[in-house]
């Protein structure tokens, strides 16, 4: 089962226009920011939201173009929403067969499938409970059960953690993903969370004010940003520049040498913000690319301090991760002068 | 606001200095108001001769009329349910100018006095009617002055009633839940019937008991359109109007009747349904 979709949707401020090519058994996800239009394709796919251009094929049969549009309830498409939107007067049970019973399935034929779909998830004792007798987790499950009870050739996950509490996300985000690996059909999942993303796809695809800025395997993508907002939610300093030698180029943070550059012409320049070292006075020695440069801002982010850092002559910014050791010895609070510095070899060059 | 300022702080000072008569400002008219409302059933009660109601109830006059009353009104609460439910939900997923047109057309019998209602079906239905003069040419049925014109006359005047209310009711059902129901492959009827009737049933429940409550209370409309026939279109209403000019107890059982089922069964959805 494949996904062949050229996604075009009118959202009155701006067009979406998003392609999608996803092969069966996959799972890709569209990130972007709140805003980018990333719902917007879901609908279109789902056929909640007309098109207004391109087309929507399924396994060779076209659900949308031109000249023919299928209704929801035609298409064979599973929908899982941030919000559970379990129906609230049918038990868990009653929500999962309430697909199968609509596509006709006998009464205990679905029920059956139903609690199938419960167990394959773990969760078959909560059959009987009404939705409010569910905890957030227990209902996206549940959720998750009843978009796949119809056997669809296309699931869609909005944003399917993010209404979760930090304690329940791990789990049901571990339930989905091995819930995702049996599943045959082509999943699209809608985040701006990049974790969902890199845990759950194995195709990205970046979405900013409604185009696609980049989209790859996770590990190209995490390895290769092409775009700011990327490299910002894989968390990378990025910038775009050109060679200028064997092994520098010329970017907005002025000369930066690498460890080789096999490529002439317009590149991106790459560096972890943990391959970025702090010092008080300007360094000597292996570090062959040095900045002075003025704290923005300090945040602590689990076991390490991120020091945003407005780098001094450009207007350039440059993110650098310190133990909460040189946050004391540098005194890194805003406004405070230092300099930073990368190794050439931690630096990647790639073409523009 | 602010230029009032220096006015108002000098009336609230002259007030705060006599706070009994500002609340007796209040107080008075909101006792008039329970007056107004309680004397008349107070009245009611006290003239009623609870030692003889069993024999005033078995007046020839009374047992009729209940017997009509109660099967017109459970007629008219059926048809509200059977062809206003739909309306109600189509209108509450519906957001163009038609539905705004629609709303207004359906509230216009909420503003109507009954008898013009009456005068309007005689003009739809009677025997020279827009549709009565074809039927009766075609089937030699007329409808005026039937039980059937009863019906006809309570479901003009409820179904506006049990509409807006059940509409208002619907339209508070989540219309995302609409689309994840047709994602799972429900058809329109079916999320009508599976999804939105559940959903808003306790606003189907207390609309019906407005319907109920104006078909029962029906006068206008009922008298100039059905007429006043013993046992045929004499609704409890119609014949408490006519026993009280020859049998004013039998009226007054009457009414104590149908005041009794009233408040049976409002304190029933009171309970369960209404807040």
């Amino acid at each position: 089962m494949s996904l062949d979709a050229d996604v075009r949707v009118s959202r009155g401020a701006f067009d979406v226009h998003v392609p999608l090519l996803v092969e069966p058994g996959r799972v890709a996800a569209v990130l972007g920011p709140n805003g980018a239009g990333k719902t917007s394709v879901l609908h279109a796919l789902a056929g909640l939201l007309p098109l207004a251009g391109g087309h929507v094929r399924v396994d060779g049969h076209t659900w949308a173009d031109d000249r023919r549009r299928l209704g929801p309830a035609e298409r064979e498409v599973g929908l899982l929403a941030a919000d559970h939107l379990l129906f609230p007067h049918l038990t868990a049970l009653g929500n999962v067969a309430f697909g199968p019973r609509s596509r006709g399935e006998e009464r205990r034929a679905a029920a059956a499938r139903a609690h199938a779909e419960l167990e394959a998830l773990g969760i078959d004792d909560l059959a009987d409970r009404r939705p409010a007798a569910l905890s957030h987790g227990q209902a996206q499950r549940v959720a998750l059960a009843r978009a796949l009870a119809t056997d669809p050739r296309l699931l869609l996950l909005d944003e399917p953690l993010s209404a979760l509490d930090p304690a329940t996300r791990p789990q049901v985000r571990a339930t989905l993903a091995s819930r995702l690996g049996d599943y045959g059909g082509v999943t699209v999942v809608v985040t701006h969370d990049p974790l969902d993303a890199l845990t759950l796809a194995d195709h990205l695809v970046f979405v900013e004010d409604g185009r696609v800025v980049q989209e790859g395997t996770p590990t190209e993508v995490v390895a290769r940003p092409r775009d700011p907002y990327v490299a910002h939610v894989v968390g990378l300093n990025l910038y775009p520049g050109t060679t200028s030698g064997p092994d520098t180029l010329d970017t907005p943070l002025g000369a930066v040498v690498t460890g080789g550059v096999e490529h002439t012409g317009p590149t991106w320049a790459a560096f972890a913000p943990s391959a970025v070292a702090l010092y008080p006075e300007e360094p000597h020695g292996s570090t062959r690319n040095a900045w002075p440069a003025r704290v923005v801002g300090v945040e602590l982010v689990g076991q390490t301090v991120r020091v945003r850092l407005a780098v001094e002559g450009t207007d350039a910014a440059l993110l650098a991760e310190v133990t909460a050791g040189s946050v004391a010895t540098l005194g890194l609070r805003p406004g405070a002068a230092v300099w930073a510095g990368v190794k050439a070899t931690e630096v990647s060059a790639y073409p523009r | 606001m602010s230029t009032a300022g220096p006015a108002s702080a000098r009336a609230t000072r002259r007030t705060a200095g006599r706070p009994a008569l500002s609340r007796a400002a209040l107080v008075v008219p909101a006792v008039a108001a329970v007056g107004l409302v309680v004397l008349p059933l107070l009245g009611l009660l006290l003239r009623t001769d609870w030692a003889d109601l069993g024999r005033h109830l078995s007046a020839p006059v009374v047992w009729p009329a209940i017997r009509l009353s109660l099967l017109t009104t459970v007629v008219t609460v059926l048809a509200c349910f059977v062809l206003g439910t739909p309306l109600a939900w189509l209108l509450a997923r519906a957001d163009g100018r038609l539905a705004t047109w629609l709303r207004a057309v359906m509230t216009v019998p909420v503003v109507l006095p009954p008898v013009v209602g009456g005068v309007a079906l005689l003009m739809a239905y009677g025997r020279r009617g827009l549709v009565g003069r074809p039927v009766l040419e075609a089937f030699g049925v007329s409808l005026p002055f039937t039980p059937s014109a009863v019906v006809l006359a309570q479901v003009f005047v409820s179904l506006p009633f049990y509409v807006l209310a059940v509409e208002g009711a619907m339209r508070a059902v989540d219309a995302r839940y609409d689309a994840v129901a047709a994602t799972l492959g429900a058809s329109p009827l079916r999320t009508f019937t599976r999804v939105a009737l559940p959903l808003a049933a306790p606003g189907v429940v207390s609309g019906a008991a407005l319907a109920w409550a104006r078909a029962l209370g029906e006068f206008g409309a009922t008298i100039t359109f059905a007429g006043n026939f013993a046992g045929r279109t004499q609704t409890a209403p119609l014949a408490v109007y006519v026993a009280l000019q020859s049998d004013p107890q039998a009226a007054l059982a009457l009414s104590i009747a149908m005041l009794a089922v009233s408040v049976l069964v409002l304190g029933l959805l009171r309970g369960r349904w209404m807040r």
